[in-house]
């Protein structure tokens, strides 16, 4: 090339711009910046206020929600409305991490009224929607994510950049659902698909399908990848796990399956949540079987309102057993009519008392009548892993223990019949480890039936129509709560004291013999009649609570010796300790009472019993249904 | 003695001023700012789901951007101010058989408002096979000073605007095409810039002369407003200014001089470059100097009248746009960070937007997708502002004709880049 042309081409230098330059990189530097700021600030940088020990726990579930009105969906007005009307009800958002510092004992106290909100599959619309309501109410919420859909890129789902932001903000708290959920899989060597997440997949290269190991290490895999994936996109640890189908023990009668699914509950997340009726949950739940209620599209801030309500057990006393919600159907259908409740449906009905996982020892009264088939009174266990029932036919009738899409193991049959089309008399008194039951007015039979392990869940009716459409009717309905009744008597009972506890057995939930005498020099033993008191607690259906009685000279260290008193009780399985204060100055049997408070919400299912209570304690009337320390009669 | 201040160029033909004098410019520059806040809210979408579909919401981000950004430019663009300067001066006309218009462009120069002794006039006649020669003659009787140029044969434009600035002796070369008319005032303003030693070359502006013969005469005067008094306005910012136009534009003799002989000789993938002149010497003045734009330096122009001429004219333009782009985008880097940017930028939308169009619109014929009917929104909308900006500033019904012209563009011209693409070696000349 000549020089000329060269010259001809020689062009001006970038530096003549140096300035220009600088300013822009400085510009775009600063503009990215404050745009990442202002994407990933923190909206809610706090956990809850102050609590108290024993709170309700109340959790709510949505599936989608849109911008505009939908009947298909809960729609962003609505959800508004719900959560204001929750909020002027004394309820208060709390988010994942502070529900399972709760459970792991890190937090002592949450809001009296908490709520946790969550939302399922991840969709976009939903973020959309519900995200400005909770800059509003500056409440946080759990969104759970099937992460398949991530990885396809579905438009209809939250990304991951969004999702980062989401949980940058503070509001947002991003739960797992799984990774493939529902996606259909092959089951058969025909081709028939089914859900990924309750059908065995079938082996085409060994022409069968999986077995229970293989099914069961399938979806724990499952679950594994999308909390590592979820932990990797978002940056955060991933609390909790929401099952992507909501009733795998309906859904599939496969045991093993139902069995894996148990399994994978527990295993990789500190919380993990199960659908209910009412999604009430307190201090004694299991953080693994967490209970949401699903908010269906077509309820009303009122309607949600008053269900939140029944299942608190905050209806006034004096409403009719059949207020709206106190009695909620599964299957089937149920109205008021007159003084009645009608529940039918087509094979099946049932109903469930709202509240009613609340309660340990309960009375339930009725008057029943069913058309065909049986009638069954259920309580389900909080985690759903098992159920008793006491019910029957025309025949006879039985007292049985259930596992879903398991054996039947009946524990006790009774002569008692449940006639179709006429009207019994039903008392049932659940307390203790046993359970009493009246029909027609006399017992079926002479003494309080034990039952081997101790459910606290929701209590229902339950009507097979046998072949026929079911349909209960029900009047004089009444359920309430017991009072936890422990007789205290020597560690070895002469023949007199048995009797007069053997008389009052239907309503009488432990025995309390003393045992343990705690003063300034440690604890003294005191002679026990083990296996008198074993053969009465599983003849009766009591517990045994033993005493630890307080000498005034303890007064010094009284919380030290409980300390070693409630190891040495729950090393010989006994359900819980009955501490004897009434050597005690006042200040002392209130300290007690705080230590004890704190203690029981430390341990789960474990009974401490403070008695005489302490009538001045201020904490009492801070739960919302009920103080921390279980208060006995002494009867 | 030259006056210090020259009148101000009416831009707007006022017949009187009665209450739409006022009434219009308000309410469309009211309709103008709506427009521009709701094409920002649309793209908040763009940003907020980004993600969903990366390569659409980048298009349609940067085309968004690229489109405010010459209306948020062009705002602040500011022609060269009137400081009396007075160069000798050298105004070219080559051309080929305009024998209609050749009397009109020379009479017209010599009707400047520019010291005769200052001034000459030089026709090139590039072996035109009309009276164009004859005509040249007769206005030289007119006046005695104009130098004509006769090839003889035809050797094409460059060598014509390249003969012009060999014989020209004054210091700024102002090329006037044979079919464009300057204003009295054009000559003493558009020297005007060239009192900064930096500045190579300037543009004028150019106004459609038959606007109102026809429809495609009509959408083109809008066209061509928007695209001097914006688009180049904008470009003019940064001294970067992408094509003198050669209906209208003044070169400094010295720098012209620097490249004459490579300019004429300069070929393209082995083809001689014969058409798209006026860009080519743009990008050379772009090199090494700046080049702006100058408002207030008008002449009117005559624009193809049938649609066969004007797609010819639009093709070479095309051709030359893809040649000078890719040759330009060689050295644009080394501009100013913004001019560089938007250079880019504006060079990639012409590539891609046949692929946008025929995905958003032609394919959902073909079964193919959906009718996006966001980009259909999206388009009218941004041809609306165009529209909206010209009535704002002339008060003028033709406004309208904007608006289909984006349309126009959308659906038909859009496929001729693909086209230039592909026949950019070959030269016949599209003759208006």
């Amino acid at each position: 090339m000549s020089p000329r042309i060269r010259r001809a081409y020689r062009t001006r230098t970038f530096l003549r711009d140096a300035v220009a330059w600088l300013t822009l990189l400085t510009l775009g530097a600063t503009a990215a910046l404050f745009w990442h700021y202002w994407a990933y600030r923190t909206v809610l940088a706090s956990g809850p206020g102050a609590g108290v020990v024993d709170p309700l726990i109340v959790v709510l579930a949505y599936d989608r929600v849109v911008e505009d009105v939908d009947v298909r969906h809960v729609d962003k007005e609505q959800l508004r409305e719900q959560l204001q009307a929750l909020q002027r009800d004394g309820f208060e958002g709390i988010g994942l991490e502070s529900l399972a510092r709760f459970y792991r004992g890190e937090l002592e106290t949450l809001p009296a009224r908490s709520l946790v909100l969550t939302f399922d599959h991840g969709y976009l619309s939903t973020a959309d929607a519900v995200d400005p309501i909770l800059r509003e109410l500056k409440w946080p919420a759990a969104m759970f994510v099937m992460t398949e859909r991530q990885e396809r890129r579905d438009p209809f789902f939250l990304y991951w950049p969004r999702l980062r932001r989401m949980a940058a903000s503070g509001l947002w708290e991003i739960g797992s659902h799984g990774r493939l959920g529902h996606i259909p899989i092959q089951v058969d060597a025909a081709g028939e698909e089914g859900p990924f997440f309750i059908r065995r997949a079938w082996l085409p290269n060994e022409g069968r399908a999986e077995n229970g190991d293989e099914f069961a290490a399938r979806a724990l895999r499952d679950q594994q990848v999308a909390r590592a994936t979820i932990e990797e996109e978002v940056g955060r640890p991933v609390l909790a796990y929401a099952p992507p189908l909501k009733d795998v023990a309906v859904a599939t009668l496969d045991p093993e399956v139902v069995q894996a699914h148990e399994e994978a509950l527990g295993t990789f997340h500190a919380l993990a949540f199960v659908d209910d009726l009412f999604g009430v949950n307190d201090r004694l739940s299991d953080p693994h079987h967490l209970k949401r209620m699903r908010v269906a599209p077509r309820w009303s801030a009122d309607v949600l309102q008053k269900r939140v309500a029944m299942a608190f057990g905050e209806a006034p006393q004096e409403a009719s057993e059949l207020a709206p919600w106190r009695w909620v159907p599964r299957a089937g259908e149920a109205r008021s009519e007159g003084d009645s409740l009608v529940v039918y449906g087509p094979a099946r009905a049932d109903v469930w008392r709202a509240a009613s996982q609340l309660a340990d020892e309960w009375v339930l009264e009725a008057d029943v009548r069913i058309e065909s088939g049986q009638l069954w009174i259920v309580q389900e266990s909080a985690d759903l892993s098992e159920e008793w029932r006491w019910g029957g036919d025309a025949v006879a009738s039985h007292l049985q223990r259930r596992q879903p899409a398991s054996t039947v193991e009946t524990l006790a049959s009774f002569p008692a019949r449940i006639e179709p089309g006429r009207m019994h008399r039903l008392k049932v008194v659940r307390r203790g480890a046993g359970v009493w039951v009246e029909w027609d007015g006399r017992p079926v039979a002479e003494r309080p039936s034990h039952l081997p392990s101790m459910p606290r869940g929701s209590v229902g009716l339950v009507v097979w129509g046998g072949g026929e459409p079911a349909q209960l009717t029900v009047k004089n309905l009444r359920f309430s709560e017991l009072d936890y009744r422990a007789r205290p008597m020597p560690g070895q009972p002469s023949a007199e004291q048995v009797q007069a506890a053997i008389r009052d057995s239907p309503a009488l939930a432990a025995l309390s013999p003393l045992w343990l005498e705690a003063g300034r020099d440690g604890l003294r033993e005191q002679p026990l009649d083990r296996d008198l008191l074993a053969i009465l607690s599983r003849r009766y259906g009591w517990e045994i609570l033993p005493t630890v009685r307080l000498r005034p000279d303890a007064a010094g260290a009284p919380v030290a010796r409980l300390g070693e008193a409630m190891a040495l009780v729950a090393q010989q399985n006994f359900a819980g300790l009955r501490i004897d204060t009434s050597g005690l100055p006042p200040e002392t049997r209130q300290e007690i009472e705080t230590w004890a408070r704190a203690e029981e919400s430390r341990w789960r299912r474990f009974r401490l019993l403070v008695e005489p209570p302490h009538g001045t304690l201020a904490t009492d009337t801070t739960g919302p249904h009920r103080g921390g320390v279980r208060k006995g009669a002494n009867s | 003695m030259a006056p210090r201040r020259l009148p101000p160029v009416r831009e707007a033909d006022a017949r009187g001023r009665g209450l739409g004098y006022w009434l219009i410019p308000l309410m469309a520059t009211l309709l103008f700012a709506a427009g521009i806040a709701h094409v920002g809210y649309l793209k908040l979408a763009n940003v907020e789901y980004f993600w969903y579909r990366p390569l659409a919401n980048t298009y349609s981000l940067l085309i968004s951007f690229y489109i405010l950004s010459r209306f948020l430019l062009s705002a602040f663009y500011r022609p060269p101010r009137y400081v009396g300067y007075r160069p000798t001066l050298s105004a070219v006309i080559a051309c080929k058989n305009e024998e209609k218009s050749i009397a009109r462009t020379i009479d017209c120069l010599y009707a400047s408002d520019y010291p005769e002794h200052l001034l000459e006039v030089i026709a090139v006649n590039d072996g035109s096979t009309d009276r164009t020669l004859a005509e040249m003659q007769r206005v030289k009787e007119r006046h005695p000073k104009l130098r004509i140029i006769d090839f003889g044969r035809n050797l094409g434009k460059r060598h014509g605007m390249a003969a012009g600035a060999r014989a020209a002796r004054g210091e700024i070369l102002v090329y006037v095409d044979s079919d464009s008319f300057v204003r009295r005032d054009t000559l003493a303003r558009i020297v005007q810039g060239f009192k900064d030693p930096d500045i190579g070359a300037v543009c004028g502006h150019a106004n459609v002369h038959n606007a109102r013969k026809n429809f495609l005469t009509r959408m083109q005067e809008v066209r061509y407003y928007v695209a001097f008094r914006v688009v180049k306005a904008a470009e003019s910012l940064f001294g970067a200014v992408a094509c003198c136009s050669g209906c209208l534009a003044a070169y400094r003799r010295r720098y012209v001089m620097e490249i004459l002989d490579v300019w004429l000789r300069q070929s393209f993938l082995g083809t001689p470059a014969t058409f798209g002149d006026d860009r080519s010497l743009t990008n050379f003045m772009l090199r090494r100097y700046r080049v702006i734009y100058d408002s207030r330096a008008a002449c009117s122009t005559l624009v193809p009248e049938t649609y066969r001429q004007f797609f010819k004219q639009q093709l070479r333009w095309k051709k030359s746009w893809v040649r000078e782009t890719f040759l330009a985008s060689r050295f644009m880097w080394r501009r100013h960070p913004m001019a560089a940017f938007f250079f880019y930028l504006g060079g990639l939308f012409p590539l891609i937007s046949p692929v946008v169009v025929c995905n958003a619109i032609v394919l959902p014929f073909f079964g193919v997708g959906e009718v996006s009917l966001l980009y259909i929104y999206g388009a009218t909308l941004m041809s609306a502002l165009y529209g909206l900006y010209y009535l704002g500033r002339l008060r003028s019904s033709l406004w309208v004709y904007g608006v289909a012209f984006s349309f126009f563009y959308m659906l038909i011209l859009v496929w001729q880049t693909y086209y230039a693409l592909l026949t950019v070696r070959r030269n016949h000349w599209g003759t208006r």
